[in-house]
């Protein structure tokens, strides 16, 4: 499940890197491609970086009924749009340049599963394919300047092992 | 790799059914062609020539008509000889992209182009007496049309234009390259002139007007036109309920491979046609709801498919589907 988890973030991460060079954070000192997975990050009560795409997986699922024992995972894509200026009133606008580029990233919806964990990643033989996100309605988090949406879909993937 | 991977790897897994069509050369009744080998399994927004990429469909159906039966022998009489009486197929979709081709195929009878025409023309519900074409001039390709400084004025950028030949008095298939319509008798089409220029396939849109030429959005299908061409406006598409002319394309349809291997279809031969036996009619436009009353619009297609005589073994086809295994899946 893991490599699944692997693969999404990364076809995402280099997606949104090709499609918008500069979305990107600094975070402590350091520049990355504006997109992280939740339960990767530092614990911290600090409020989620601004512009910024957070994955978040949630409950996987068997479907046993398929051949190979197809798996889902329920996946959550969250991010609060941020205004540079004091009025805040282009954060709808922000919200929506999120919005579309986490739409754009999303497709094509599917990507080959590989291990990450080596150097270079290894082929895993698969691919993982998810449904189309699905946007909820605009939220307005702790700072208000600041609109928060999430998006939500499910992945498919078959496991790398034999479940009996 | 574990053996599972290999196992899921087998399973293919698709969301959405591509269409590609190409002509089929009505003179000698020849079929494009689908090589699995040299085409191989192609970017599929970038179809190898000759397919024509016609978007994604919908209510894709492909039914075989085959009637098989089987010879008894014996007393008691018992299974002996199974064989095919006869064999068929038939094939519907709905385009969810609305062109020429598309109409064309859905309608399956002649396709129009309603030429720009004269304010003071006679009404017609294919167009009146068409403006004049203006003659294309040497240089000419299938992306960039040449009519010369002054005459490339008569043409706007987002203009459609129908690019062919003038009627010339000839019977048979008429268009060129592809045949879009069959002259049985120049009365019947009034020796009009531009009567090419009306069921041409070679339509483009203009993408940009330089002081000498018009850029095309898209190639023409037809290719680089034929000398002695000329160029019409093009104010719509149309189509009609009768007549005796039958569209006949070669078709490629495709699942969309968003896990495991691709599967693809090949017709040689698809020719419009309602569902055999069926008394109650096709419908010709289907709705499919975005959020009611809001739906998108339809094109619904009904073909047969005719046969091709296969060079392997002499044997007539009406279909091929070829399979191209994900990488590193097991064979069987």
């Amino acid at each position: 499940m893991q490599f699944t988890k692997d693969s999404f973030y990364l076809a995402l991460r280099d997606r949104l890197a090709a499609l918008n060079q500069s979305r990107v954070v600094t975070v402590n000192g350091t520049t990355r491609v504006a997109m992280a997975v939740s339960e990767n990050e530092p614990v911290t009560a600090a409020p989620p970086t601004a512009n910024m795409f957070y994955i978040e997986f949630r409950a996987p699922k068997s479907n046993l009924a398929h051949p190979g024992r197809l798996l889902s995972l329920d996946c959550a894509i969250f991010f609060e749009a941020e205004s540079s200026t004091e009025s805040a009133v282009d954060r709808g606008r922000i919200l929506s340049e999120l919005t579309t580029e986490l739409l754009s990233i999303c497709f094509p919806c599917h990507t080959r599963k590989r291990d990450f964990t080596q150097s270079p990643s290894v082929d895993l033989g698969t691919d993982i394919f998810w449904t189309a996100p699905q946007c909820d309605d605009t939220q307005t988090p702790s700072s208000p300047s600041r609109l928060r949406r999430t998006a939500t879909l499910t992945i498919f993937f078959f496991p790398e092992l034999e479940l009996s | 790799m574990s053996p599972s991977s290999q196992r899921a790897s087998m399973v293919p897994i698709s969301r959405t059914i591509r269409a590609y069509f190409a002509p089929v050369n009505r003179e000698q009744e020849s079929a494009a062609i689908f090589d699995p080998a040299r085409h191989g399994a192609f970017d599929l927004d970038a179809p190898p020539a000759p397919w024509l990429d016609l978007g994604c469909i919908d209510a894709f159906e492909r039914r075989s008509l085959e009637d098989a039966d089987v010879l008894r022998t014996g007393s008691p009489s018992v299974p002996s000889l199974p064989y095919r009486r006869a064999c068929g197929v038939h094939i519907e979709c709905d385009f969810r992209n609305w062109g020429k081709l598309q109409m064309a195929l859905a309608c399956g009878s002649q396709h129009i182009n309603v030429l720009a025409s004269d304010s003071n023309s006679d009404i017609d519900p294919l167009g009146g007496t068409p403006l004049s074409g203006l003659a294309i001039l040497p240089g000419s390709t299938q992306s960039e049309i040449v009519l010369g400084a002054g005459a490339v004025n008569s043409f706007q950028p987002g203009d459609l234009i129908a690019v062919d030949l003038d009627y010339q008095q000839q019977v048979g298939y008429v268009g060129n390259p592809i045949a879009g319509a069959y002259v049985r008798d120049p009365a019947d089409v009034r020796r009009d002139p531009d009567f090419i220029r009306r069921i041409t396939f070679n339509v483009g849109r203009v993408a940009l007007r330089t002081a000498t030429s018009l850029v095309l959005a898209q190639p023409l299908i037809g290719g680089t036109p034929a000398a002695g061409a000329s160029a019409q406006k093009v104010i719509a598409f149309a189509d009609r309920e009768g007549g005796s002319f039958l569209q006949e394309w070669s078709a490629l349809f495709i699942f969309q491979e968003d896990a495991g291997g691709r599967i693809c279809l090949y017709y040689p031969r698809l020719v419009t046609s309602p569902p055999p036996g069926q008394v109650a009619g096709s419908y010709r436009e289907s709705r499919i709801e975005i959020a009611m009353p809001i739906s998108a619009i339809a094109l619904h297609a009904s073909f047969i498919a005719l046969p091709r005589t296969d060079t392997l073994d002499g044997e007539s086809i009406l279909c091929y589907r070829s399979y191209f295994p994900a990488p590193q899946a097991a064979v069987y």
